[in-house]
């Protein structure tokens, strides 16, 4: 048996089918896994989940199997983040985001594989070994969420949690078919969520459909002591007047793959039709300078959160004894895969004496620069329609070696995670059996939009 | 780049010449952002557009000692050991 949305799930646990029945169904097919979508999964800690809803039948999320990317704190389930670094750490506190979410109704069923700290774009930098597409074994599942995609995607779990920096929840949602929405910077609590690049990170829903992205949405937002740059404030809601639908140039340029560029120009048009509304050419000329203030701003965040490994208070302690800044070079040597290395010194290059100036601060200025670009050009369009990535999900081992190319997937995503926008990738359809994704991008508080809009994908998509 | 001082201030060890190779094309692609005229704009160092809220100054519980301690697999009951810190000989 599978559901297609909470709603279906929660009539059918509330018509009779057992909880217990029902949250093993999806337990089974993620035990039986076979594109490496999960880091650990506990059927103990899985029934005291169980246990501890099952009595309120009234939750709105009564018992809802929920998948949490590895890099985000649950009380009691390892936190490995991908990475040798954190061998054995188990977090002593619960992510915000989880708690408000099991608070209504979720049952934890795992911690889902990702790109080691997070930081890639296909899920082949995880310590465990990449995720493979659901579509195709030979392709990745995206990145760095690609275990939580993939498992919504397979039907492991009914929806999940990502971390989204500069695309981490958009690109393998659209690589997997599944939904992916990265709110607006600082309505949902980072607390609980391994730092990575402060100023951008923000934790989403990852589901089979809108609704259900909505529904995890409006549980986890919401101002939260423990995170200083949550805000209680009121979304923006759906324009008054006609729709205009912004089509940015830069994201579909020459050199992406044309039937994606085809198909996501013609649904912009086919939602304009259904809407009542107009499809608006706009430019965003800075786009193309998106992926570089990504990688300075988010280098220097991540060299700066990761010098808390030290091999000293938690996780993995390497070889004991000897000089301390010999053994903490050994061991952040032998820990840290290549892409967190690789991350870690040019973070600390563009922050170092000499270059802070000509890099970071530079970086900082571009970043509102693209920002200010944005926030122009909503006042003349309500949303803008975009590819999520300029590929369909590319094969394993492809951009390994190439880390520029890597970074370039997040091209269509990284400039709104800079400008702290909040941005969603829906299902647009298959191009030679391979999902991709339609991005809707908003005005800051312009989650309902994004509902809105995408709603109307899921209608006119080609299936 | 003096390869060697970053890395110490990152606090890893000396690399191969692939990694360095790595290092130099992500600052090639870097270098681009010199194209963008950027006279007279403040930096942004964080996106939002509502103000930073605090909490009041109060005491709240927090975790206990036993539970952060329990992150660590060398937490003694007191101390964290650490290796010497100081160079040279003592």
């Amino acid at each position: 048996m599978s559901f297609a949305s909470i709603k279906e799930y929660i009539s059918a646990v509330k018509q009779g089918l057992s909880l217990q029945d029902a949250v093993w169904q999806f337990l089974d097919r993620a035990q039986k896994d076979e594109c490496n979508a999960w880091i650990e999964i506990d059927p103990v800690l899985v029934e005291r989940e169980i246990e501890r809803v099952q009595k309120n039948v009234d939750l709105p999320l009564y018992g809802v199997p929920l998948g949490v990317k590895d890099n985000i704190n649950v009380k009691g389930w390892h936190t490995t983040c991908a990475s040798r670094l954190l061998q054995g750490f188990k977090p002593p506190f619960t992510a915000t985001a989880v708690e408000r979410l099991r608070k209504a109704g979720c049952v934890v069923l795992g911690k889902t594989n990702l790109d080691e700290f997070a930081m890639g774009s296909s899920t082949e930098s995880s310590t465990f070994g990449p995720v493979l597409n659901p579509y195709d074994p030979e392709r990745v599942a995206g990145g760095s969420s690609g275990g939580s995609a993939c498992a919504v995607s397979c039907g492991e779990v009914l929806v999940a949690l990502g971390s989204d920096t500069g695309g981490s929840v958009r690109q393998p949602a659209s690589f997997c078919g599944v939904v992916g929405l990265r709110p607006t910077y600082g309505r949902v609590s980072r607390f609980g969520l391994v730092a990575f690049a402060s100023s951008l990170d923000q934790i989403g829903p990852i589901t089979l459909n809108v609704e259900d992205a909505k529904l995890l949405f409006d549980w986890m937002a919401g101002v939260d002591d423990r995170d200083p740059t949550t805000s209680g404030g009121n979304d923006i809601g759906l324009p008054s007047g006609k729709w205009r639908i912004g089509v940015p140039r830069e994201y579909f340029p020459d050199g992406m793959d044309g039937r994606i560029r085809e198909c996501v120009l013609d649904i912009a048009e086919r939602i304009a039709k259904e809407l009542g509304g107009n499809v608006v050419s706009v430019s965003l000329p800075l786009t193309s300078y998106g992926v570089s203030v990504y990688q300075v701003i988010g280098m220097a965040e991540a060299s700066s959160n990761l010098a808390r490994y030290d091999g000293v208070r938690y996780g993995w302690v390497g070889e004991e004894g000897g000089d301390f800044h010999n053994r903490i070079r050994a061991l952040r040597t032998q820990g840290f895969g290549g892409e967190v290395r690789r991350r870690i010194v040019v973070g600390t290059y563009v922050l170092s004496a000499g270059y802070y100036d000509e890099y970071f601060i530079r970086a900082q200025k571009v970043r509102r620069l693209l920002r200010d670009e944005f926030i122009s050009v909503f006042n003349s369009v309500d949303v803008l329609i975009t590819p999520t990535a300029p590929t369909l999900p590319f094969k394993l081992g492809e951009k390994v070696k190439d880390p520029v190319a890597m970074h370039l997937s997040d091209v269509f995503t990284a400039p709104s995670a800079l400008a702290g926008l909040p941005a969603m990738s829906v299902p647009g359809g298959f191009l030679d059996g391979l999902p991709f994704g339609v991005q809707i991008i908003a005005p800051p508080f312009g989650e309902e939009r994004l509902f809105f809009v995408g709603q109307r994908i899921e209608e006119v998509r080609h299936d | 780049m003096d390869v060697e001082k970053v890395l110490k201030l990152a606090g890893l060890d000396i690399e191969g010449e692939e990694f360095l190779e790595e290092i130099k094309q992500i600052l090639n692609h870097i270098e681009l952002l010199k194209e963008v005229d950027v006279s007279g704009v403040d930096p942004l160092v964080c996106p939002i557009s509502h103000s930073i809220r605090l909490r009041e100054d109060a005491c709240t519980s927090s975790l206990t000692v036993e539970e952060i301690a329990s992150t660590s697999p060398q937490f003694d009951g007191r101390f964290f050991p650490a290796g010497k810190v100081m160079e040279g000989e003592l």
